[in-house]
Parts: structure tokens; sequence; C-alpha cells
């Protein structure tokens, strides 16, 4: 929804003013801010009944989702934190909720494991296929010279599971 | 508001907008893990854009219909959003439907959204998912 707000203000003031450098300047930086606010965490699980008539090996259980949780951290000089996503686990809610962080860096892989075993403990659940994705990106491609650019680095963190109902029993292969 | 549209409108002639999946027989005696030999491998991805993050541009459709065990399409629906893991799961049925095997292993999902390449404009936004197909049992 910020994104959408920015692109509207974006719209608005370039129809006042006229689009001209500054304004393009402006607008990249500030979507700059808002993207890195709003992209930094994400948790996915696929809707019920999507696995149905799969079987998995290792497990005689039907599984029940395909949970994809994500988050992403950006660094000045790969050290200083500016942004990073914030994966939490809500035991009230009984949700994993992703959120943001300033000069704060919370991307871990621990943060990333305690919420996924938090969320298939929750739901009385083991699970099955679990693998972790870890990557790094420069952007010493954004600017012209790549000097501005390459003071900038993120590092992003993911991680993949299915989930199996405990009630539905496990195969011992 | 033009500068935006002239990025999509690029970003669609140069990068396009493609789903991808694979069927790869194993075709081997060589065993995995515990020595089970695998009957293939299969991966799928599908690409959106979305301007701001939000508005969907275009999105590549998913496999869910034919045959062969490759699919690499430009075909490009405007203004939707397909890529999603819920619809990579349904190429994923349709590829065990091919292979006549419904029995898997390392189901692995992967979401990744790319920003820079548009100066923040666009976002593309790529959902792969892959696994091993074993033989039924």
């Amino acid at each position: 929804m910020p994104c959408f707000l920015y692109g509207l203000w974006i719209i608005h003031s370039n129809s006042k003013k006229g689009i001209n450098m500054r304004n393009i300047l402006k607008s990249i930086i500030c979507a700059v801010v808002v993207a890195m606010a709003t992209g930094c965490a994400s948790i996915t699980c696929t809707s019920p009944g999507k696995l149905d008539g799969i079987k998995f090996k290792g497990t005689n259980g039907t599984p029940s989702q395909l949970v994809f949780v994500d988050c992403t951290g950006y660094y000045i000089l790969w050290i200083i934190p500016i942004v990073s996503g914030d994966v939490r686990w809500n035991s009230e809610k009984k949700t994993i909720e992703g959120g943001v962080s300033l000069f704060k860096d919370h991307v871990s892989r621990e943060n990333l494991q305690k919420a996924i075993t938090s969320y298939a403990d929750s739901h009385d659940c083991d699970l099955i296929d679990i693998a972790y994705n870890d990557s790094g990106t420069s952007y010493a491609g954004v600017s012209q010279s790549g000097a501005i650019g390459a003071l900038f680095g993120s590092t992003n963190m993911s991680v993949s599971a299915v989930l199996v109902p405990r009630s539905s029993g496990k195969q011992g292969e | 508001m033009k500068i935006a549209l002239l990025i999509a409108t690029t970003a669609l002639l140069l990068v396009g907008c493609c789903s991808y999946s694979e069927i790869a027989p194993w075709n081997s005696p060589v065993t995995i893990n515990d020595g089970e030999v695998p009957k293939a491998s299969f991966v799928t991805a599908n690409v959106s854009y979305q301007l701001f993050g939000v508005l969907p541009i275009c999105t590549g459709v998913p496999w869910t219909s034919g045959e062969g065990n490759r699919m690499e399409d430009i075909k490009i629906r405007p203004f939707a959003d397909e890529a999603s893991l819920d619809t990579n799961l349904l190429s994923l049925h349709h590829a065990l439907d091919l292979v006549g095997s419904h029995r898997i292993t390392q189901l692995y999902a992967l979401e990744d959204d790319d920003w820079v390449w548009s100066l923040f404009v666009i976002r593309r936004h790529k959902v792969l998912t892959k696994c091993i197909i074993l033989e039924e049992q």
C-alpha cells in the first residue's frame, strides 16, 4: 500500500511540476526507501488442499501446506544495517509476522528457524523437506560509475518447508 | 508516469515475462540418499511484474496443460499476477500426472523479488518450485 500511495504521489507531483531530473532523483530516492521498507520480510503459505494427492517420501501423512519465509536486510559496506526485515513468531495470534527494523539487523537463520518451527508446532505439524537459501546482492551496477552503489549491499535469507500433521502418522523409512 | 510506462514497456520488450517448467527424466542407475533411484526431477518458475510492487503489469502463464517434458513459453497475461506458490503447485500436479507417479521428495520453494533493474519502480517477482519425483510405491 505505501508503494501504491508513492505511485500516486509521483503522478500527482509530475503532473503539477513537469518531469525534470530533480523530480526523477527524488522519486528514485523515495522509491528506494519505500521498496526497502515494504519488501524486507514475507511469509507465504499455500492454500489448503493444494498438496492433496501427492505422497511425500518419509511420511504416510498428508502434507497440509508448503510454507516459505523470507527476510532481507540492506547494509552500508555490508556491515552497518540500514533497514532489515524482522520475522517474528506471535504466540498470541499463533502466526508469523513480518515487520521492518531501522538500523538494526534481524536477518538471521535463527529467527527464520524459530518462526517456522513455532508455526508448525502451533498447527500440530512436523516439518519435512526443509531447505535454507542465503544470497547477497551488491548495488554497484545501480549508479553510473558504480562508486555510490558499491557502498550498499543486501543479504537475503529464506526457508522453505512442508508441514505434515502429526495426527496423520509417520512412516519409518 | 511517462517514465514508469516507458520502463514497463521496455521491460516487456527486453526481458519478457515467461514461465518455465521442465521434467528431467533420471535415466540413470545412480541412487540418491538411501538407495532409491528417482524417476525424474522437476522445476517450474513463473515471473510477474508489478508497478510500485502493487499494480499488476503482466504475468507468465503456469504450465497446466499439454504434453512433453519441457515448457518454456513467452505467453503473457497483461494486468494479472499468476506467479505464486499455489499456481506452481498446479504445474507440479500436471507434471506428476505426465510422469505417472505422485510420490516426491525434496520439495523446495523460492520467491525472489528484484527491484534494482528498474530503479525501484517495477518489482519483478519470481516464484520457483522444484522437487524430485520418485517411483510410486
